[in-house]
């Protein structure tokens, strides 16, 4: 089966990934912060080297202020349920996926306060600027659409956030691992990936990455192995947002992910995405009743004519071609596009596809639309 | 080893602690520290040696890292 469905979650991970988490359960995944032993002791050590990786990715002087999350929905959802807590307006982009719309929706009725969205084909600050109201407080961006590969600046979004005093959530779902983000030149209140997708680690996996200063109300409250008799969920990061037992295993898999894209090359895989992407573009191209609705940043998208996006997706299937058919659960961009009745198949890529594998695909659907 | 114990905020800290003191040649320990010895219960601690307390406490203020000491 030739697997394009990276944007939903990438499959193969790499060995070193499957080798380590094995090791984990096998042998060392006690319970971290909790006891003293060796296997508790060891747990809590790997899961401060995983925050160090990521800090290594993105550039940041503290892995402190690396939460770690079930998923990028979770990591959403404590950012925005913990800033939006008051009448306000809040601006977000026509590209965000319903792990953005959904909580945001909830907390903005909750406080009878107001959602603006701005278009992503204009220039940032054109689109962004006018929506500013009195009582605007938070912009909330994808860093790149799951339907289209639209990427978004993340230093023009936090120049922006900065000038009109914006706290900034950035959703970095189909970003992180896929192009390179330097957060010492991009201030974010808030940033979230899914560790699942194109940092190569489990599902059950995510990140939150947060600025100390940032005030954020906590989502879930429990157990954090210390401070017992303090009711209150303690105030430094990252353990005031990871109440419970975390999941090692899969945290320990998202560290062996991110080595395995600081080992390679963040510019190499960018590269090789943008290959991939291109030469899709290309061969798609050129069958004439496909219509091309995105194709940037390791993703396709496209239609065979008035045909329903599952039937395609379903042949594809049968022909051994795995992607992913229908709203892809970013219900403003299909309106926008006027895709909304039979949706979108989508074709995504991870650093593993091949050019072979997309010629296959261009065989399949040719042979398709005769 | 009996060597000086300093409390943190948190197992992170505590790990990060170790690690940087470890980075400067100071042989360190992540110990945890019993109830009813803190004010809320079981903390996470580091112990090291009594000879590099002053050497250690530099590093940590440099870093900005906050402890406290549970036993000189």
């Amino acid at each position: 089966m030739n697997y394009f469905d990276n944007a939903a979650t990438t499959l193969p991970k790499p060995k070193s990934v499957v080798k380590e988490v094995s090791k984990c359960i096998r042998h060392y995944c006690g319970n971290p912060g909790r006891s003293t032993h060796i296997y508790a002791i060891k747990a809590s050590e790997e899961i401060y080297r995983a925050r160090e990786s990521v800090a290594e990715l993105l550039n940041l002087n503290s892995p402190e202020s690396v939460v770690f999350t079930q998923n990028a929905t979770h990591g959403l959802n404590i950012a925005i349920k913990g800033l939006v807590n008051d009448k306000i307006d809040v601006i977000i982009s026509d590209l965000e996926h319903n792990s953005v719309i959904r909580p945001l929706s909830k907390a903005v009725n909750k406080y009878n306060g107001s959602i603006s969205v701005y278009n992503s084909d204009f220039e940032l600050e054109k689109a962004i600027s006018p929506l500013i109201k009195e009582n605007t407080r938070v912009l909330i961006s994808t860093l790149s659409s799951n339907v289209t590969g639209k990427v978004m600046n993340p230093y023009l979004l936090s120049k922006i956030a900065q000038k009109h005093h914006l706290k900034l959530i950035l959703d970095a779902s189909q970003y992180a691992g896929h192009l390179p983000l330097d957060l010492s030149k991009c201030k974010c209140d808030c940033l979230i990936a899914p560790g699942h997708k194109a940092l190569f680690g489990l599902q059950g996996s995510g990140i939150l990455v947060m600025s100390a200063d940032t005030n954020v109300d906590t989502l879930i409250e429990g157990g954090g192995g210390y401070d017992t008799l303090n009711t209150d969920m303690p105030h430094l990061l990252p353990e005031r947002f990871e109440a419970g037992t975390p999941p090692t295993p899969s945290i320990v898999g998202l560290r062996c992910g991110i080595d395995y894209i600081l080992s390679t090359g963040q510019e190499n895989i960018s590269f090789k995405l943008d290959k991939l992407t291109k030469r899709a573009y290309e061969v798609l191209s050129a069958i004439n009743s496909i219509q091309i609705y995105g194709a940037e940043n390791g993703i396709v998208s496209f239609k065979i004519g008035n045909v329903p996006s599952s039937i395609t997706a379903d042949l594809l299937s049968k022909n051994g071609i795995a992607c992913r058919s229908g709203l892809h659960c970013s219900p403003l961009i299909h309106e926008k596009l006027g895709t909304v009745n039979g949706g979108l198949v989508r074709i995504s890529f991870s650093y593993f596809n091949t050019v072979k594998e997309i010629d296959k695909l261009y065989k399949v659907l040719k042979s398709e639309c005769k | 080893m009996r060597g000086t114990i300093i409390t943190l905020g948190s197992v992170t800290y505590a790990i990060k602690c170790k690690k940087l003191l470890n980075k400067h040649g100071i042989k360190s320990k992540l110990i945890k520290v019993d109830p009813g010895l803190n004010e809320n219960g079981c903390t996470y601690g580091v112990e090291f040696p009594k000879e590099s307390f002053y050497t250690a406490v530099m590093i940590l203020r440099q870093e900005n890292i906050s402890y406290k000491v549970y036993r000189d």
